[in-house]
C-alpha cells in the first residue's frame, strides 16, 4: 500500500482509532495484525518472506544469547547474516550476479557467451522494503552478539519491530534499542503529540505531491530521452533530480515520523537538512542517517578497529556496499565509488588546504572555501546522480555526453509549460526556506503555538496548496525499489 | 482541547479537503483535460484504432460524413506508441467501448510494426500485465463523460489547470471526437522544414532505440485477429497501414521487411480489405516523418474513404 494511495486514506484512520480504543496489551497485536496487512496488499506471498526473515533472526538472536561459548555465538550470527543476505541476493542480486559472473568467465576465454542477462530474472519479484527490513534485523541480530541489547523473548513484539508499517518498506532502518521499547509503553491520546504527527504528514504529503512528482516530470522527460534536450536542460535536470530524490525520499521518511508520532512512537530522523551541509562528511552525517548510521556501525568502524586496511580502501568499501544496497546495477557501483572516492579526495584536499591558507595567515579564506566546497560538492553530488536515475551506464555516459554540448536546446523546450517551471523554481525556494529554518522534523513549529485563527488559515492554505498543486501521479515513492 | 473538539476540528478539516478535491476534479473534467481524455468520455458507434499514426492522421469527421449510414459517433480510439498496442488489454476495452448492439459500424484498424511489439526482456504470457500499465489497462470505464475515473488513473497533472481552463500546448487541437490535429503554425510560432527535418532525425533515433529492445509478439498478432473478428460482427472492419516519409519506411523495412505482406495475409485469411499506404511519401506533409499534419490527416482521410467508397 502507498501512502499516497486512496487505500491508504482509510487504511490510517482505522488503524488509529483501533489502537487507541484497543487496550494496551491488545496494541502490538492490532498494529502487527496492521503492517502485514499494509504489506500483503502489495504481495501476498511476500508476507511469508517476511515472516520467515522475521523467524531466523528472532531464534538465532535467542540462541546467540543463550549459547556458552564465543565460538556458537559467532556461528549463530554468521548463520543468521548469511541467511538474510542469502534471501536479499537471491531476490535482489542473482540477475546481476549471474549476468557478471558469466561476463568475467567470457572475459576470460572460459564461456562463449553471456547467455543470461539481468532481465532474464524478471521473474523473480523483487519483495519492497527488502533491503530495508533484511538490514535491520541484520542490526538486531549484530547488536545481540555485541551484547548491546538482551533478545526480546516477545516473538509478536519482534515480528512488530520487523514490520512496523510506517518504516517497513522504507526505513528509517531502526534499531532494536530504540524502537522495541517503545512498544512496552503506553501511549495515551496526546492531542498536540497527534498535532505534530498530522502536521508532518502533511508536510511530507506536499513534499512529495506538489514538489518531488513536479520536479520528477521534468527529470523523467529528459532522462527518458537526452539526446533531444542538449545542454543546459540536461544540467537543469541532473539538479532538479538531486532535488527530487531529496523531497522524495525525506517525504517518505517525514510520514512515516508522522504516522508514528501519532500512534505515540517516535522513529528516528532519516535527513538532518542534507542541502545545508558543510561538506561531504556532514553530507553524509544529514543524508539517510539510518543507513549510514548503519554501514557505519555494522562495516567501517569494525573494518576499521580490527583490520589494518588502509582506511581510504575501507571508506571505498562501505560505499561500495552503499551503491550496491540501492540496486543490482553496474550504475549503482559506480555511484557508490564516485562517492566514495570523492570523499577522500574532498577529506584530503580541504585538509590541506586549510593547513596551506592557516600557514599562510590568510583565515579570511579559509571561510570561503566552506563556499567553495559547497558549491564544488552539490555538483558533484548533482554528477553522481546521473548514473544513480540511469538504467545503464551506457545510458549515463549518453547523458553525459548530450550534457556537454555547448549549443542546446531551451529549457522551456523540454516540458512546453513555461508556467510550470516557474511554480517548480518557486516551490523548490519556498521549501529550502522552509528547511533552512525549521527542517522536516520541526516543521510543525509553523503552526502550533499559534492562534486558532491563524492556524486554520495555514490549513486552509495547504489543502489549497495540496489539491490544486499536486501531481496527480500516484507514483511510488523512489526508494521503494530498494 | 478536549478530544470531543479536536476530532470536530480533524472532520471539518478533511471534509474541507475531500470537497474542495471533488470540485476541483468536476472543474477539470468539464474542461480540457488532456488529449487522451475525450477518447474516454463517449461510446462508439464506429472506432478509429491503432497507434500514434492513427490519432494524428485520421479524422472521425471526415468517416461521418462520408459514411452517414454507418453508425455513429465515430471516435479516433487510437493512443500512442506503448499505450495501445493490439492486445488482450485493448480488446477488453473495446468490448466497453462500442454501443451495445451495433451491427452497422465502420472500425478502421491502422497497423504498424510498433503495434506488434514487446520488449525484449518480457515473454509472451507477460504482455498482458505489461499492457495493464498502459493508459488502457489502467481504465475499466471508457464512456462515461465525466470521467473522474480518468482523472484519478491516468492524468499526469494538477488539477490548477482545470480552473484556468488551460489550452493545449500551441499547435496541438483535440477535438471531441478523440482525433489528435498537429497544424504547421499557431500565432506566430511556424514550424519549418528545418524543425520537420529534425524531428524526422529525432524519431528515427526513437524507432533505433525501440527496436533495438524490442521483438515481434506473435500473441498480438492474435490478439489482433481476434479483435478483427470481434469487430467483424459489429460492422465493417479495414485494415490500414499509413503512409510515412521514405526514410522511416526503409527503417522499417529494414527491421521487418514484409510486414506489409504479413498485413495482406491476415487481412485475407480474416475476410477484411488491407489499404497500404506506406509508400505514398509525397502525397502528405508530416511533421515528424511518421505524423500527419492536420490538412493532410484530412486529405489522406478522404482518400481512405473514397478508397473504401470504391471497394464497396
Amino acid at each position: 500500500m502507498l501512502f499516497n494511495s486512496f487505500d491508504f486514506l482509510w487504511f490510517f484512520p482505522l488503524v488509529v482509532i483501533v489502537y487507541y480504543i484497543l487496550r494496551h496489551q491488545y496494541r502490538w497485536m492490532w498494529l502487527l495484525l496492521a503492517s502485514y496487512y499494509f504489506y500483503f496488499v502489495w504481495e501476498p506471498s511476500l508476507v511469508l518472506l517476511l515472516f520467515v526473515s522475521t523467524c531466523i533472526d528472532y531464534f538465532c538472536s535467542i540462541y546467540i544469547h543463550r549459547a556458552r561459548s564465543q565460538l556458537q555465538k559467532k556461528i549463530l550470527l554468521y548463520l543468521s547474516v548469511c541467511i538474510n543476505l542469502g534471501l536479499l541476493g537471491f531476490f535482489k542480486y542473482l540477475g546481476f550476479l549471474t549476468e557478471t559472473t558469466q561476463a568475467i568467465l567470457q572475459f576470460f576465454g572460459v564461456a562463449k557467451e553471456v547467455s543470461m542477462q539481468t532481465y532474464d530474472f524478471d521473474t523473480i519479484l523483487l519483495p519492497i522494503g527488502i533491503s530495508f527490513y533484511t538490514f535491520q534485523t541484520i542490526s538486531y541480530t549484530i547488536d545481540v552478539y555485541r551484547k548491546r541489547i538482551v533478545p526480546v523473548t516477545h516473538f509478536g513484539k519482534y515480528a512488530l519491530y520487523v514490520s512496523f508499517f510506517p518504516q517497513l518498506v522504507a526505513g528509517p532502518i531502526e534499531r532494536a534499542e530504540r524502537l522495541l521499547p517503545q512498544f512496552d509503553r503506553e501511549n495515551k491520546i496526546n492531542i498536540p503529540n497527534i498535532r505534530k504527527g498530522l502536521i508532518m504528514m502533511g508536510w511530507g504529503f506536499f513534499l512529495k505531491l506538489v514538489v518531488a512528482d513536479r520536479l520528477g516530470i521534468f527529470v523523467d522527460y529528459v532522462f527518458a530521452y537526452p539526446e533531444g534536450h542538449k545542454g543546459i536542460p540536461l544540467i537543469l535536470g541532473s539538479y532538479f533530480f538531486t532535488l527530487q530524490i531529496y523531497y522524495d525520499f525525506s517525504a517518505y521518511s517525514t510520514i512515516a515520523l508522522g504516522i508514528a508520532q501519532v500512534m505515540g512512537f517516535t522513529l528516528m530522523q532519516n535527513f538532518d537538512r542534507p542541502m545545508f551541509f558543510k561538506n561531504m562528511s556532514d553530507f553524509w552525517r544529514r543524508w539517510h542517517i539510518s543507513l549510514m548510521d548503519f554501514l557505519g556501525n555494522y562495516i567501517y568502524r569494525p573494518l576499521a578497529r580490527k583490520r589494518k586496511i588502509p582506511k581510504g580502501i575501507i571508506v571505498l568499501f562501505v560505499f561500495l556496499i552503499n551503491g550496491l544496497w540501492h540496486g543490482a546495477n553496474w550504475t549503482f557501483v559506480i555511484w557508490g565509488l564516485l562517492c566514495g572516492g570523492y570523499l577522500l579526495f574532498e577529506t584530503w584536499a580541504r585538509a590541506n588546504l586549510y593547513r596551506f591558507t592557516i600557514s599562510k595567515g590568510w583565515g579570511r579564506i579559509s571561510k570561503l572555501a566552506t563556499y567553495f566546497w559547497w558549491f564544488v560538492s552539490i555538483n558533484f553530488v548533482a554528477f553522481t546522480l546521473i548514473f544513480f536515475r540511469s538504467p545503464t551506464v551506457e545510458a549515463a555516459l549518453g547523458y553525459l555526453e548530450s550534457m556537454m554540448v555547448y549549443h542546446g536546446t531551451a529549457i522551456t523546450d523540454v516540458l512546453k509549460d513555461d508556467k510550470e517551471l516557474l511554480l517548480t523554481f518557486v516551490l523548490v525556494i519556498v521549501v529550502q526556506i522552509i528547511h533552512y529554518y525549521k527542517g522536516n522534523d520541526r516543521v510543525y513549529e509553523l503552526v502550533t503555538g499559534r492562534s486558532v485563527r491563524m492556524r486554520w488559515v495555514g490549513y486552509i492554505l495547504f489543502i489549497i496548496a495540496l489539491v490544486f498543486l499536486s501531481i496527480n501521479r500516484q507514483h511510488n515513492f523512489i526508494y521503494f525499489q530498494f | 482541547m478536549t478530544l470531543v473538539k479536536y476530532i470536530f476540528g480533524l472532520l471539518i478539516f478533511v471534509m474541507m479537503l475531500v470537497g474542495m478535491y471533488f470540485l476541483a476534479m468536476h472543474q477539470l473534467a468539464t474542461g480540457y483535460v488532456d488529449k487522451y481524455y475525450p477518447k474516454f468520455t463517449q461510446e462508439a458507434g464506429s472506432l478509429i484504432i491503432g497507434l500514434s499514426r492513427a490519432q494524428y492522421g485520421l479524422v472521425p469527421v471526415v468517416f461521418e460524413n462520408t459514411f452517414p449510414e454507418k453508425a455513429q459517433p465515430v471516435v479516433n480510439f487510437a493512443f500512442e506508441l506503448y499505450q495501445s498496442p493490439y492486445g488482450e488489454i485493448l480488446f477488453e476495452d473495446l468490448k466497453h467501448k462500442i454501443k451495445a448492439k451495433t451491427n452497422n459500424g465502420i472500425f478502421i484498424l491502422e497497423v504498424s510494426p510498433a503495434s506488434f511489439l514487446k520488449p525484449l526482456k518480457v515473454s509472451e504470457n507477460m504482455i498482458y500485465d505489461l499492457d495493464s500499465e498502459s493508459i488502457l489497462g489502467k481504465m475499466e470505464d471508457v464512456t462515461s463523460h465525466p470521467n473522474y475515473e480518468y482523472l484519478r488513473k491516468c492524468y499526469g497533472s494538477a488539477l490548477y489547470k482545470g480552473v484556468f481552463r488551460m489550452k493545449p500546448f500551441g499547435n496541438i487541437t483535440v477535438h471531441d471526437d478523440g482525433w489528435v490535429a498537429f497544424a504547421d503554425h499557431y500565432d506566430f510560432y511556424k514550424v519549418t522544414d528545418k524543425m520537420t527535418q529534425e524531428w524526422k532525425m529525432q524519431t528515427l533515433d526513437t524507432y533505433r532505440k525501440v527496436v533495438a529492445l524490442q521483438k515481434k509478439s506473435t500473441s498480438r498478432i492474435q490478439s489482433f485477429i481476434k479483435t478483427i473478428q470481434f469487430l467483424k460482427d459489429h460492422g465493417t472492419v479495414y485494415v490500414v497501414r499509413m503512409p510515412v516519409a521514405k526514410e522511416i519506411l526503409d527503417f522499417e523495412k529494414a527491421s521487418w521487411n514484409d510486414f506489409s505482406s504479413e498485413m495482406d495475409a491476415i487481412a485475407r485469411k480474416c475476410q477484411v480489405p488491407f489499404f497500404d499506404y506506406s509508400k505514398s511519401h509525397t502525397d502528405y506533409k508530416f511533421y515528424d516523418g511518421s505524423h500527419l499534419f492536420d490538412t493532410s490527416a484530412e486529405i489522406f482521410t478522404e482518400q481512405l474513404c473514397s478508397d473504401i467508397l470504391k471497394l464497396n
